[in-house]
């Protein structure tokens, strides 16, 4: 009798074990302005927020634009992963991609040039990306001059067909080449910060390609990374001297895809000083990237004008 | 002379290994007064009897035999030698000569009374302590796999009872699925063996022997508790009725993870249920043997990730669901002097991996939408078996069996290509097998197979066992294997936002040359029994196909071109009284040909040593087990050989101590014992790529570090 005990001891041990138990944790308080982004199907949208404003000022798709024309420079659309490339003949003569050597212009080796912005005067054959079913949205030739008081546009498809000359006397719009057509989203001094999918050349595991990744970029705000808590950091810790131009300095990488979990994380302590468009210094941080059914591209960042 | 009243009684040893007369032998028996003995030298003895007598049969060099014999009959008497273990029988031979000194195959196993000295619960425990096999775990999918003789388990044939198991991950069967409760013997061979069982039998087999047969019934009940957290019940019920026997066994196995810190809600060794229900039915009439199996496992692990940042309020937790479902039915019978041999099976393996995401502060989940996030992969194989072996004394003396094998799988799922693809093989093979002389037996094989998915090589294997005499034997075998690209390889896609493993439709098969020889000498001095044996082999592999990286997050399958493994041992095997001890030594190297300009084997080498002594007065055995594993190296390439990693592997030692005790009228077993009493924990795993020189040290996850563990066996028959 006594070995039944024991044997009825060990079986009921045996047979009882379960998964671990785990104790709920207690809620933190919210005492930052708090922003959520849905990037949209596969992460298609692009969304533009006003710091300033505190508030999202336009959202839109990658498709409706090829050009982004502004006083100072005529940009490829960067959140559709366009890239372009020298023409090595003349306009009549430019009609195939052989021998041609693209770039996404994410960082451009001619310092007078700012990221994703064209020469003027150069023919160039230009990859017009991936539509948002990623299929690739075929070449097109283009040559950009600037007049007095606007912009000449000529473009035309890689075959010749469909040539267009269009001169348009503004200094501050978007342009689509495949519908010929202009239309007016957030100027670089309407908003702060861009979220949306564009190409960086990135490094993993000792390996670099360009690679399509959901990031932000800013408008005409400036920005540095400080490593450091968050919470801690405030109107002293912001170092004029440390902001960047670069329109990708928040860029992506204050997330991470962990591989063996499967599932993105926010990297601990990436906090972004920022001087808004209106020169007010700010804190920000990303918070999460998932919603509240775990689906990633829902970006959620919290901010502070110091 | 009163030759009437005189009946001849004839008398005639053979070799029980070799069925070959033994000329120079005695007879003894006693007679009503005085011991008689005759000797012959022809082979023969004619004893004059007039009744029943008990006589005994010896000659040199074998155990003496009593037997009963009668006036006027005539005995062909079997000699054994003495340290050849004749009884010990082995399975996955498919030639009749089934013993572990008969066979050509090098062949070691792993008896039912070793598992309960180990305690183990599991194949992985079970071969913790193998010779020559390494294991490895990767804790992010709780799963274990294994090499052997340097060549990744992608190349060794994992058996029940003989019928191939399907369902791996990574490339690797995860060995903790594999309980062994109701296991006769695990039998390992070394070398290929895909002459007869195709593809994934390139380095070798290890065949899991159910037991499914006996005389009496058998109620069986094996509690096991370690302190890692490890909670397993399992038990055993079979009884015969007539022809008929049948049994039932099951278990379950509950891990509740570790960590080596506590200090958060992950755990380095993920938690783990697992279920596994058998039934087995096995009918004998005359020579007719019919055996049906039928297996479901079903294991659950959690995998709980980290609070995400900054306030740590949700995670993403991962839940992974393997369903394993294994039938088999085998038939055996003799037609005449001729014999068939019949098997067929399914297996059926399903993965689920759900994603979800956890309110910490409600404890609350949701399963996370997205074709990405959520993945089921099935996996479905059937194999057809039919073996016949004809009247070997129609063929001069020549064993011949001639066997058909058919496979078909398929594999469906949202990441496989098209959702679904299948690959197929049907070989015809031929296996024969003769004993020239009372010292040599050959044993020839060949295999012709169709593979649905791409060209299979013709396959032969050539195997030879020599007595040397002096209790010498001498085993040399070649073989050509192969290894088919498995479905996973050839059309599961993986991809999510962050990582992309494609398959490669355009893969070659592997196939390789293995050579494999040892000398073993048994030997006995008083009470002192020895068996020494040295071996070795060398495989190479053209077109190993392994992972290759092709960008940040991109990968592809791809045939990196030779793989080769060489090595050798001695091994060590001492019986005296109760005290017994096993020690092997072997020194393997592997080398690939991924660096052109180096053809250098990286050589590890690992020792085993298993001391153990038996108190025969009260039943209870010490053992202690010690495996060295020496520092590997290994060459690799990423993006097409444009750049070369070496990654070195710490070397580390395993021990394990335990008492086993049998009380209660040998009802109850217990195994006490301490695991891994060094305490190892995680090994240094540095990668360099020698382009870069950036060194990047990692770390390999061996075991959860000292763990104490007890099982109690309580058997209600005896």
């Amino acid at each position: 009798m006594n070995y039944l005990n024991k044997i009825t001891f060990v079986l009921i041990v045996t047979i009882v074990s379960c998964f671990p138990k785990e104790e709920k944790v207690e809620p933190s308080p919210r005492i930052y302005q708090s922003v959520s982004i849905d990037a949209g199907p596969n992460k298609n949208d692009v969304v533009f927020y006003s710091l300033d404003e505190g508030k999202i000022v336009a959202k839109a798709s990658p498709m409706d634009w090829d050009l982004h024309i502004t006083p100072n420079a005529v940009q490829i659309n960067y959140f559709r992963s366009m890239s372009v490339a020298n023409a090595t003949t003349n306009w009549e003569n430019t009609d195939d991609t052989t021998g041609l050597s693209f770039s996404f212009l994410t960082d451009q080796l001619n310092d007078s040039l700012t990221q994703w912005e064209l020469l003027e005067d150069q023919i160039y054959v230009v990859n017009m990306g991936f539509d948002n079913e990623y299929n690739s949205m075929g070449f097109m030739v283009l040559k950009v001059d600037r007049t007095s008081n606007g912009v000449v546009l000529k473009y035309k498809d890689l075959d010749g067909n469909n040539e267009f000359v269009n001169e348009i006397v503004e200094d501050d719009f978007y342009f689509n080449l495949r519908n010929d057509t202009k239309l007016y989203l957030p100027k670089t001094k309407e908003y702060d910060l861009a979220l949306g999918k564009y190409t960086d050349y990135i490094t993993v595991d000792d390996v670099s390609q360009d690679y399509t990744i959901y990031g932000l970029i800013l408008g005409d705000a400036s920005a540095y990374l400080l490593n450091d808590d968050f919470e801690k950091i405030n109107a002293s810790n912001f170092d004029q001297t440390q902001l960047s131009n670069r329109k990708d300095i928040i860029g992506w990488d204050w997330k991470r895809f962990n591989l063996d979990k499967n599932a993105y994380e926010i990297l601990p302590d990436m906090t972004y000083l920022i001087s808004t468009n209106s020169a007010y210094p700010c804190k920000l941080r990303f918070v999460d990237y998932l919603n509240d059914q775990g689906i990633s591209g829902h970006p959620t960042f919290e901010y502070e004008i110091l | 002379m009163p030759t009437l009243g005189w009946a001849q009684t004839i008398i005639y040893p053979i070799d029980a290994e070799t069925n070959f007369s033994i000329n120079r032998f005695k007879c003894s028996y006693h007679n009503s007064t005085d011991s008689v003995t005759h000797e012959s030298q022809q082979g023969v003895l004619q004893l004059s009897l007039t009744d029943t007598k008990e006589v005994i049969i010896y000659s040199e060099g074998y155990s003496p035999k009593v037997l009963v014999v009668f006036p006027n009959s005539t005995h062909q008497v079997k000699l054994s030698k003495p340290f050849y273990n004749l009884n010990e029988v082995i399975v996955t031979d498919i030639h009749s000569k089934k013993s572990f000194t008969n066979t050509v195959l090098n062949i070691s196993k792993i008896s039912s009374q070793q598992i309960e000295q180990l305690g183990a619960v599991d194949l992985k425990d079970a071969l913790s302590f193998q010779n020559n096999i390494r294991i490895s775990r990767d804790n992010a999918i709780g799963s274990a796999g294994l090499s052997l003789m340097g060549v990744s388990g992608d190349n060794v044939k994992l058996l029940i009872d003989g019928v191939p198991v399907i369902g791996r991950l990574f490339n690797q069967l995860d060995l903790e699925q594999f309980n062994l409760e109701n296991m006769k013997q695990i039998e390992i061979i070394r070398g290929p063996m895909s002459v007869i069982y195709g593809s994934n039998a390139l380095a070798g087999s290890i065949n899991l022997i159910t037991s499914n047969d006996g005389l009496k019934p058998r109620f069986n009940l094996n509690t096991n508790y370690e302190s890692d957290g490890q909670y397993n019940i399992s038990g055993t019920a079979s009884n015969r009725f007539d022809n008929h026997f049948v049994t039932f066994s099951g278990g379950r196995m509950m891990f509740t993870g570790w960590s080596q810190t506590n200090d958060d809600r992950t755990f380095d060794w993920i938690p783990k249920e697992q279920y596994s229900a058998r039934f087995q039915y096995n009918y004998r009439h005359d020579d007719a043997r019919i055996n049906v199996r039928s297996e479901l496992i079903r294991s659950k692990l959690l995998d709980r990730g980290l609070p995400l940042l900054p306030y740590g309020e949700t995670a993403i937790d991962q839940h992974y669901t393997n369903f394993r479902v294994d039938n088999s039915l085998s038939y055996e019978n003799k037609i005449g002097e001729s014999s068939i041999q019949l098997i067929a099976g399914n297996n059926n393996f399903k993965r689920i991996k759900n994603k979800y995401l956890k309110d910490l502060i409600t404890l609350e989940e949701q399963e996370v939408q997205g074709k990405s996030e959520q993945d089921t992969q099935t996996f479905n194989a059937s194999v057809f078996r039919v073996i016949f072996g004809p009247n070997q004394k129609k063929s001069r003396g020549i064993e011949t069996l001639l066997g058909l094998d058919a496979n078909y799988e398929v594999a469906t799922g949202n990441r496989t290509k098209d959702n679904e693809q299948f690959q197929y093989d049907v070989a015809l093979f031929g296996s024969a097998e003769k004993q020239f002389t009372s010292y040599l037996l050959l044993r020839a094989g060949v295999r012709y197979a169709y593979n649905s998915a791409f060209d299979a090589p013709l396959l032969y294997s050539l195997q030879s066992k020599v007595n040397l005499g002096n209790s010498q034997i001498l085993k040399l075998g070649y073989g050509r294997g192969f290894r088919a690209p498995s479905l996973k390889e050839l059309y599961l896609d993986f991809s999510d936002s962050r990582h992309e493993v494609f398959g490669n439709s355009s893969l070659s098969s592997e196939s390789s040359h293995s050579f494999t020889g040892s000398y073993t000498k048994y030997s006995k001095t008083g009470k002192l029994e020895s068996s020494t044996s040295v071996d070795a082999f060398f495989n190479t592999i053209q077109n190993k196909i392994e992972l290759i990286v092709t960008g940040p997050i991109q990968a592809q399958y791809g045939n990196i071109g030779v793989y080769q493994s060489v090595g050798g041992g001695l091994s060590q095997n001492l019986t005296h009284n109760d005290f017994k001890v096993n020690f092997s030594f072997n020194y393997t190297g592997i080398y690939n040909r991924v660096d052109e300009s180096k053809t250098d084997f990286f050589f590890s080498p690992q020792f085993a040593i298993n001391p153990r002594y038996t108190w025969s007065d009260f039943n209870t055995t010490f053992s202690l087990f010690v495996n060295h594993f020496g520092a590997v190296s290994r060459v690799f390439s990423d993006e097409d050989n444009s750049n070369l990693n070496i990654q070195e592997q710490d070397a580390y030692t395993m021990m394990d101590a335990t008492i086993h005790k049998l009380w209660g009228g040998k009802r109850f077993k217990t195994t006490l014992g301490v695991r891994n009493i060094l305490g190892v924990v995680n090994v240094n795993a540095n990668t360099t790529n020698v382009g870069a020189h950036t060194p990047n040290t990692s770390f390999i996850s061996i075991s959860p570090g000292t763990t104490y563990f007890m099982t109690i066996r309580y058997e209600l028959f005896k």
